[in-house]
């Protein structure tokens, strides 16, 4: 048995148009990012790896099982927490209803252990004060913790998690990076998010989709890197760069290729992205 | 440091705030069970009536209208869940339920009034004049907000008996006071 | 009064506080008071924040740790519907109880809509004076209770529960059975009600089995919606060509359909049906169920 997630040739179509795209890529133990703009792919290609889908063509391998087999899923679904875009909520269930649901469909039938547990992963949250309120009266925030709660149940070691930090206010999503830190430890997690500071913070891996292919996989700091030596800022807007924009300090940041006079700085993991998908000829949401 | 009041601890427990009635029971829990003890030596069953008093207000946290003291309506749950517990443990008496929450005026009525409003020597020394029958019943009606029936079931006598015992008391103690 | 100190602590007409020896005293063993003097501090605590949390500061913290466990299990537990408390009483497990009354298509609006289906038909019947109305739409109702029971909407938690271990054969056969069961019971009422009307009411059972049955079978090939408009739109098929192969005024109560040979029929289908749903019960189709 080992950790990884491995997709061989993974081609997924919904009518005419082609999601996910004869995707390789190997995943061990350990966060990795996947980023990539609206309709890149990246929710098709968890609900694969999650097996609440399947492959069109390809082969995939989860945690040294095969989901296109029954038992392959419920093996895989053993050791699966699942988050999906949008958990969909039992309009009259509390959070501790919902996580309680949840972990029965997690096979915990003994009673006061899985009570123990949704407590656990709800405290892990910071929601046991709030977990008899109604899903409905909570906040977005408090309902996207209620949503991770759930695939913390039984800390299994496949976490899939799409869009994690989608609607976290900054505070939140610093407390979600020290959740996962611990949460997650020895646990390959997958996560899908257009924040490049979450990539940055998060993951040791990164894996850039752009329109269903894959673009690049490595380390944060190897995307940055990608773009050392093209970054430069400037008072003034250069025409010649690929990218520019205006940053906080009144500064414009450049990606492109730099004039010989040019004041180069450390690129980032947007700096790398951003080039990427110039480079791809797609088009990302610009830069915060 | 307590700045939250128990009035703000229940309208949050009515809003399903779980550490709110952590809290809240933090600061009654004592005073009520030892309370109850005072009218029940069984240590179990007053541990039960406690849990359900508590119970009681997580559930019923939104039926306290906001006026008089939080303490005197948990006091009020409490006796009755006192009542509740122990003639579930008496299977031959199958009566009509009590309600568990009482009306939260219950506990204000004139005589309480009269009561806690004098100096508290004074109540001390006019509760003493009276027969340890009569201050059962003083007891149960006034201090505990207990109606008739209540009272009639918790001290085990008919409910006659309490009115006429609460005429002769309330008799002797206003000429006491007076 | 002795136990007691008059002081002007305490700014909001609190004239007096209890002092420490009695808060001991009553902390210790409250049997033991005299009532005058407890009365006046039971009194007072009522009003005095200050002496209950003197009286808390006297209780140990594991006490009132434990008092709050109690609590707090209480609490913690979730009530259960009535449903759930039937089923358990009926030998279900807790967990699954709690899973099949979790089902939106056993919701209270869901039922009252069943019911007022099944006084819909009966009444047209009774109408046209002929069970002929019932006994064409009663095998319809477990056909719509089942397709609901396992359309990927039928999920209270949503996609989150797809990829469960659970989620699957199991849970949907469950669920199938425990609306089936509340089905019949209505429909069974029904019968009941369409009283002195002559036909061979019990004539909708067979086919009211085979098409909630048929419709689980074919749903290991394809979605439940699909399966089950598939069988609900031949069954009409069926009721109406052999109706009008018998002739066009006649009484749907009278054809085959509802005769031994028709019963015979469905017999076949119930049976080969419950055949292929053992053999192929891990290919439902909600892994796909979801947009």
């Amino acid at each position: 048995m080992n950790g990884n997630v491995k997709l061989e040739g993974v081609t997924k179509a919904f009518g005419s148009l082609v999601a996910v795209d004869g995707i390789d890529v190997d995943l061990a133990p350990g966060v990795t990012g996947l980023l990539g703009p609206n309709g890149a792919g990246k929710t098709t290609l968890m609900r694969m790896v999650a097996t609440v889908i399947a492959a069109d063509s390809g082969r995939l391998d989860v945690l040294g099982h095969d989901p296109s087999t029954g038992s392959g899923r419920l093996e895989i679904r053993r050791q699966l927490g699942y988050l999906p875009q949008e958990p969909g909520f039992h309009r009259n269930f509390s959070a501790f209803d919902f996580v309680d649901y949840v972990a029965i469909l997690k096979e915990w039938g003994d009673r006061s252990a899985r009570h123990d547990e949704v407590r656990r992963v709800l405290s892990v949250v910071g929601l046991e004060s709030v977990m008899h309120k109604r899903i409905g009266r909570l906040s977005g925030g408090m309902r996207r913790r209620v949503a991770i709660a759930q695939a913390l149940v039984g800390t299994p070691r496949l976490l899939v998690l799409d869009e994690p930090t989608a609607g976290l206010d900054p505070e939140q999503r610093l407390r979600f990076r020290e959740l996962l830190g611990t949460a997650a430890d020895g646990a390959t997690v997958l996560l899908s998010t257009h924040q490049t500071d979450d990539v940055a913070a998060l993951c040791n891996r990164v894996v850039v989709l752009l329109a269903g292919r894959i673009r690049f996989v490595g380390s944060p700091g190897d995307l940055a890197q990608r773009a050392d030596g093209r970054v430069w800022t400037a008072s003034t807007r250069d025409a010649r760069a690929e990218v520019a924009w205006v940053t906080g300090d009144g500064a414009v940041r450049h990606i492109g290729t730099p004039p010989a006079d040019a004041q180069l700085v450390v690129p980032t993991v947007e700096d790398g992205y951003l080039l990427l998908a110039r480079e791809a000829d797609v088009v990302v949401v610009g830069p915060s | 440091m307590s700045v939250v009041t128990d009035a703000q601890l229940l309208a949050a427990i009515a809003d399903g705030d779980r550490d709110a009635l952590r809290t809240l029971h933090d600061r009654h829990a004592a005073w009520v069970s030892l309370r109850l003890r005072r009218r029940c030596a069984n240590t179990d069953v007053v541990a039960e009536a406690v849990q359900d008093t508590f119970v009681a207000v997580w559930k019923s946290a939104g039926r306290w209208d906001g006026r008089g003291e939080p303490a005197a309506w948990i006091w009020g749950i409490a006796i009755r869940r006192l009542i509740g517990v122990l003639r579930s443990r008496d299977r031959w008496n199958r009566d009509r339920p009590v309600d568990v929450v009482p009306e939260s005026d219950v506990v204000t009525t004139a005589e309480d009034q009269v009561l806690i409003g004098v100096e508290h020597g004074d109540l001390a020394g006019v509760l003493m004049q009276l027969s340890p029958e009569l201050r059962a019943v003083v007891q149960a009606t006034v201090l505990d907000g207990l109606t008739t029936r209540e009272a009639a079931r918790l001290l085990g006598i008919p409910a006659g008996t309490v009115k006429t015992r609460m005429m002769r008391a309330r008799t002797q103690m206003r000429g006491a006071l007076a | 009064m002795t136990d007691t100190r008059n002081g002007d602590a305490g700014s909001g007409g609190n004239a007096w506080h209890a002092s420490e020896a009695l808060i001991e005293r009553f902390a210790v063993d409250p049997g033991e008071f005299d009532d005058a003097v407890a009365a006046s501090l039971e009194a007072h605590l009522v009003a005095c924040g200050d002496c209950r949390s003197a009286v808390r500061e006297r209780v140990g913290d594991s006490v009132l740790e434990e008092s709050w466990h109690r609590v707090a299990t209480i609490i913690d537990t979730p009530r259960r519907s009535i449903g759930e408390r039937m089923m358990i009483r009926l030998g279900v497990s807790e967990s699954t109880a709690r899973l099949v009354a979790g089902t939106p298509a056993l919701s209270l609006a869901s039922l009252g809509s069943i019911v007022v289906l099944a006084v819909l038909a009966v009444s047209s019947s009774r109408m046209t004076d002929s069970s002929g109305a019932f006994l064409v739409m009663a095998p319809l109702f477990p056909l719509v209770a089942v397709a609901s029971a396992f359309a990927s909407v039928a999920d209270p938690v949503g996609e989150t529960a797809v990829p469960t271990p659970l989620q699957g054969a199991g849970l949907v056969l469950r669920r199938a059975v425990v609306i089936l069961a509340v089905v019949f019971v209505v429909l069974g009422a029904a019968d009941l009600a369409m009283g002195d009307l002559d036909a061979p009411v019990v004539a909708w059972l067979l086919p009211a089995l085979a098409l909630p049955v048929g419709a689980l079978a074919l749903g290991t090939w394809v979605r439940a919606e699909v399966a089950a408009t598939t069988l609900g739109l031949s069954w009409m098929t069926v009721v109406l060509g052999v109706r009008w192969m018998a002739g066009q005024h006649s009484d749907f109560a009278d054809t085959s359909t509802f005769a031994p040979p028709g019963q015979f029929a469905a017999f076949i289908v119930l049976l080969s049906a419950a055949a292929v749903l053992l053999v192929r019960r891990d290919q439902f189709q909600v892994l796909e169920g979801v947009r």
